[in-house]
Parts: structure tokens; C-alpha cells; sequence
């Protein structure tokens, strides 16, 4: 009988059971959450539901999904695989000595490493592509693929409001870097998530500040869902009723041509003036010129579709998994979360003000402010919202296509700056 | 085109009040720096673009009038008596002369004749002023076809 109750209580411990600590509890909470405003709520589905999944899986006791390591240094590492193997054919390094005892290398060690068998989790193999920054730009192969630039080449004054939208990144900085609770790195990854553009704070959290991918990743898309509720008031509040009533002039029609050119223009243009922003603004822009193009529908059927879902499906669970509990629930993802909606709302602000200086110069071609919110890139949401609240007080008045020029032009800021963070603060 | 070239990687991981000023005050004109130049970069092409397609326009016009005043004289739209109905509903012969007009300059000065005239037929979800911008989504559709 005792025999019977020890192998009953050996087994026991060898199912996962044991290994559920509370901290895991309150990141099913968590994932409740995510899944309540995924599923229910239908905010940004095609990300959130994919983190919250990825989340869940990080929060329960897997075998063979992800290898993750919590260093001495607080630095919660994921992602790792082990390689056996031996290195053959060695030479050690060759090294001289100077008559007064300096030892200087003259010729380096060389030897070849061969591979026997790599170990590790599902997880550890397909998280290599938000580790290698592959996901972020593969995503934007596909938002190049979808999107059209047509309104920001008809009236290119509105890449001032995708600018100007980057302030929230640059207050919000100055906000995380004051309160001493992140470093200069985690700033600036903090700082993207007002640029409303998921894979362009993935990238920059990865280079900057890996440990806080998971609580960036899920703070960036929340609130980009949740751009329709952040961004009216302020719009409200910086813009009077006559503003808001501004009918602009219809915008040209633009050739195939010009479109090629454009993609190539602000490829050139911004590789040249910020390197670190090549990945993504390459993609972007490759992107965007096979669908304009016209003559390579296959690949532009896959980059809008097949490959975006894919990439989705794991650069969602990807980020989702780097969501333990010891590394998520911490004071600096509060501050996170807490510092996410003023980047939004300092970024759409800027947007907006931008847009009534504007008015100001220009005052026989005016721009309607609200058009500056969409500065922000969560394309095409942020230009839905200019569009829904220009109708509200004008419903004649159609600001959509308008207000997808300084939408897609935020892409761009949002890329650039993104490139200066990167640029500077050593990420690369 | 920095304001401080010095402090580029050399921020400290927890940089002083100022030093986060200046470095965001960099940020900020660099980007601006960017997309300024995109702007008037584009603006130019803009220009040269709009130039070029008015130039096109211009020589298309020219080439079809010397082919219209070139072919035999062109008969005037007709209104060809038919077994069907030329009007299917209820239409007030002014529209009708408004159509027939229409489609004439449309297809300047091509031979053609108008066979019936009837109203534009709505279906389900598709009703007019249900939707504005179904009913510009078409017109753009429409008007980014070559006219034949």
C-alpha cells in the first residue's frame, strides 16, 4: 500500500503542479486581460490574442518551449540554446614579445567549430527572429505592401505632422530617464511606444533594453487599440469648433511613377541621414515598391498576406513568452504602462499643435489640425479617428485620405527616431 | 546638424536634467531635419511630376482633335430608334439630353450611339446616401480606368 502512495506521490512531483507559484496566478490574471480586450473587445486581436497566448505559455511549467534565465544583474535572459560540439583543426594565436616584455597578438587564433547537436525549446529556435531582428522588419515588408502613399506624395507638407508626432517619444524619454527608474537605453525603448508602432518598439526594446521587450511590446499594442479613446479629447482640447470644421482642398491624383519614386527618394534620404533606421525603412520601402510596381503581384499578395500572418503569429507568441512573472511583474512595468499613455497623448498633441502652426504660415491652404493626431503611425486607426471626429462637427467633411498623409509619414518619424536611439545610445 | 555632436554615445545611463534636454532637443531636429527634407524633396518632384502630366495631357488632347479632324466628319450622337425602350424608367427627356451630352464629350468626338438611358439600380446594402463613402470609393475607382 505504501508502495502504492509513493509512486502515486512521485509522480506527483514530476507534474507540473509543484511548480505554479502565485506570481503565475496573477499573470493569468494578466493574460485574462489581454484575452478580454483581444477577443472580446477586438483591440488590435491580431497581436494582442497571439502576446496573451505566448504570455500564458511563459506562465506555466513547459518542458521544451523556451530556455530562460534570470541573471544576477536582474537581466531576465530568454532564448538561449545549447550547441555541442569540438573544435577542430585549432591553431593557437600567435604572439610576440617586445624587448621590454610587452606581449602584443600578431596573428589571431583559428580553428574550425563543428556542430554535433543543438539543444533547446521551440520557443528558443523561433524567438532567434525577434533576438536576430528579422520579425520587426518582415513586418514592415508587409505594412510597405499595404500601404499607399499616394496622400503623403499629393500633399508632402503633412510629413511635418508625422514629425511633430514624435514628441511624445522625446518627452516621455526625458519623463523615464528623470524618474531614475530606467536607464538612458530603457528610455528611448520606453519613449517608442509613442510612436504607436508595435514593430518599430519591438526592434528598438530589443537592441536597448531586452529584459523589458514583453512589458513595452503589450504596453504599445494596448494602447494602440485604444488609440479611438486617448486621442479625442486632446483633440478636443487643443483645437476650436471652427478648426475642427476646416474642409480641405481635394488631393491631386498621383502617377505610378511618382509613387516609385517616392520609395526610393525616402529610402535613399534616410539611410543616408540615419544608417541605424535601414532595416526598417529598406523593408518599408521594398514593401512599397513591389506593390507600386505593378508587375510583381505574386510577392505582393505574399508580403500583404502570407508572410505578415506568419511573422505575426510569431513575433506575437515571441514577444508573449518573454512575459514571465519574475520579469513582468515588477515597479518599472507599472511605470511603463503608467508612461505608454503620456507618449500617446504628448505625441498626438504634438501632431496636432504642429498642424495649427501650419495653418498659421499657410492661412489660404489650411490643414484641418485634427489631421495632425494621425501623426501617431498606428496606420490606418489614428486616420480613422481624425476622420470620425472631423464628421462629428462637419459630417460632410471627409478627412480620411487627407489624414493618411501624416499617418504614414509618422511610420517614417517613428523610424527615424528610432534610428537616433539606436544610433546613439550604442544599440547597434 | 546636431546640436551637440559630443553627447552622441556618450549619454550616461542615467543622464542629468540637461543632458536629457539636449539630447532630446537633437532627436527632435533631427527628425524634423528628415522629414523636412523628404518634404521639399518631394515637393520638387511634385512640381516636376505635375509638369510633366500636364505636358502629356496637353499632347494627348492635340493627337486625338488632329485624329477627330482628320477621320470622315463625325455624325452627331444618335439616338437610334430600337425594339428596346431608349428609356427604361421614368425619365425626364432633359436628363436624357444631359447623358447623351456627357457621354459625347467623354468620348470626344469617337463614333457612338446611345442605345438606352436607364437609372442606376441599387442593390441591398448598396442603397444611395446609405453609405458616402461606398459612393466615392466607386467614383474613385471609376476615375482611376483609362476612359474609353
Amino acid at each position: 500500500m505504501s508502495d502504492l502512495w509513493n509512486g502515486f506521490v512521485d509522480y506527483l512531483t514530476s507534474t507540473g503542479f509543484q511548480a505554479i507559484t502565485w506570481k503565475m496566478a496573477i499573470m493569468w490574471v494578466v493574460v485574462g486581460v489581454l484575452f478580454y480586450l483581444g477577443v472580446g473587445k477586438g483591440f488590435e486581436p491580431l497581436l494582442l490574442v497571439p502576446i496573451a497566448f505566448g504570455a500564458l505559455l511563459a506562465n506555466l511549467p513547459t518542458q521544451g518551449v523556451l530556455t530562460a534565465e534570470m541573471k544576477p544583474d536582474g537581466v531576465y535572459e530568454t532564448a538561449m540554446f545549447k550547441m555541442d560540439g569540438e573544435v577542430e583543426h585549432y591553431t593557437p594565436p600567435e604572439l610576440s614579445v617586445a624587448p621590454d616584455g610587452t606581449v602584443t597578438q600578431t596573428a589571431p587564433a583559428t580553428g574550425t567549430v563543428k556542430v554535433r547537436r543543438i539543444e533547446g525549446g521551440l520557443y528558443d529556435f523561433i524567438s532567434q527572429g525577434i533576438k536576430l531582428e528579422i520579425f520587426p522588419p518582415i513586418i514592415f515588408l508587409g505594412v510597405g505592401a499595404l500601404t499607399d502613399f499616394g496622400p503623403l506624395i499629393a500633399m508632402p507638407r503633412t510629413l511635418l505632422l508625422g514629425a511633430a508626432a514624435q514628441l511624445g517619444l522625446f518627452l516621455t524619454f526625458m519623463a523615464a530617464s528623470m524618474s531614475k527608474l530606467f536607464t538612458a537605453k530603457q528610455a528611448a525603448s520606453i519613449g517608442i511606444i509613442g510612436g504607436a508602432d508595435g514593430p518599430t518598439s519591438i526592434f528598438v526594446a530589443n537592441k536597448l533594453a531586452p529584459e523589458l521587450l514583453g512589458a513595452i511590446a503589450v504596453a504599445a499594442y494596448t494602447y494602440m487599440s485604444l488609440v479611438p479613446l486617448i486621442q479625442p479629447p486632446i483633440m478636443r482640447l487643443l483645437t476650436t469648433h471652427k478648426e475642427r470644421r476646416i474642409r480641405m482642398k481635394s488631393l491631386r491624383k498621383v502617377s505610378k511613377l511618382e509613387k516609385l519614386v517616392f520609395s526610393i527618394v525616402v529610402m535613399i534620404v534616410c539611410i543616408l541621414l540615419v544608417p541605424a533606421a535601414a532595416p526598417l525603412i529598406a523593408m518599408l520601402m521594398l514593401g512599397n515598391f513591389l506593390r507600386e510596381c505593378g508587375v510583381t503581384e505574386r510577392l505582393v499578395k505574399s508580403s500583404q498576406n502570407e508572410i505578415i500572418n506568419v511573422v505575426t503569429i510569431f513575433l506575437g507568441t515571441s514577444v508573449g513568452i518573454t512575459m514571465a512573472a519574475d520579469s513582468f511583474l515588477t515597479k518599472q512595468t507599472l511605470g511603463i504602462i503608467a508612461l505608454g499613455v503620456v507618449a500617446f497623448a504628448f505625441s498626438t498633441a504634438g501632431g496636432v499643435l504642429v498642424a495649427k502652426i501650419m495653418n498659421l504660415v499657410t492661412p489660404k491652404n489650411p490643414v484641418n489640425p485634427l489631421i495632425g493626431s494621425a501623426g501617431v503611425s498606428a496606420v490606418p486607426m489614428a486616420a480613422r479617428v481624425s476622420q470620425v471626429e472631423g464628421q462629428r462637427y462637419d459630417p460632410q467633411n471627409h478627412l480620411l485620405m487627407h489624414a493618411m498623409g501624416p499617418n504614414v509619414a509618422g511610420v517614417i518619424g517613428t523610424a527615424v527616431a528610432a534610428g537616433y536611439f539606436i544610433s546613439t545610445l550604442g544599440g547597434g | 546638424m546636431t546640436l551637440a555632436p559630443s553627447l552622441l554615445g556618450t549619454l550616461p545611463e542615467y543622464p542629468s536634467f540637461l543632458e536629457t534636454i539636449i539630447y532630446q532637443l537633437n532627436g527632435l531636429i533631427i527628425v524634423f531635419v528628415v522629414l523636412g527634407s523628404l518634404w521639399l524633396l518631394m515637393e520638387l518632384i511634385g512640381v516636376w511630376f505635375k509638369r510633366r502630366d500636364a505636358k502629356l495631357k496637353e499632347s494627348k488632347l492635340a493627337a486625338q482633335e488632329a485624329k477627330a479632324a482628320a477621320a470622315a466628319p463625325v455624325p452627331s450622337t444618335t439616338l437610334v430608334p430600337s425594339a428596346r425602350p431608349l428609356v427604361t424608367g421614368a425619365i425626364a427627356p432633359e436628363i436624357i439630353a444631359v447623358v447623351t451630352v456627357a457621354v459625347h464629350m467623354v468620348l470626344d468626338g469617337r463614333r457612338h450611339r446611345v442605345v438606352s438611358v436607364s437609372p442606376a439600380a441599387y442593390s441591398g446594402h448598396a442603397m444611395p446616401h446609405s453609405s458616402a463613402w461606398a459612393v466615392e470609393g466607386r467614383r474613385e475607382i471609376f476615375m482611376s480606368h483609362r476612359k474609353r
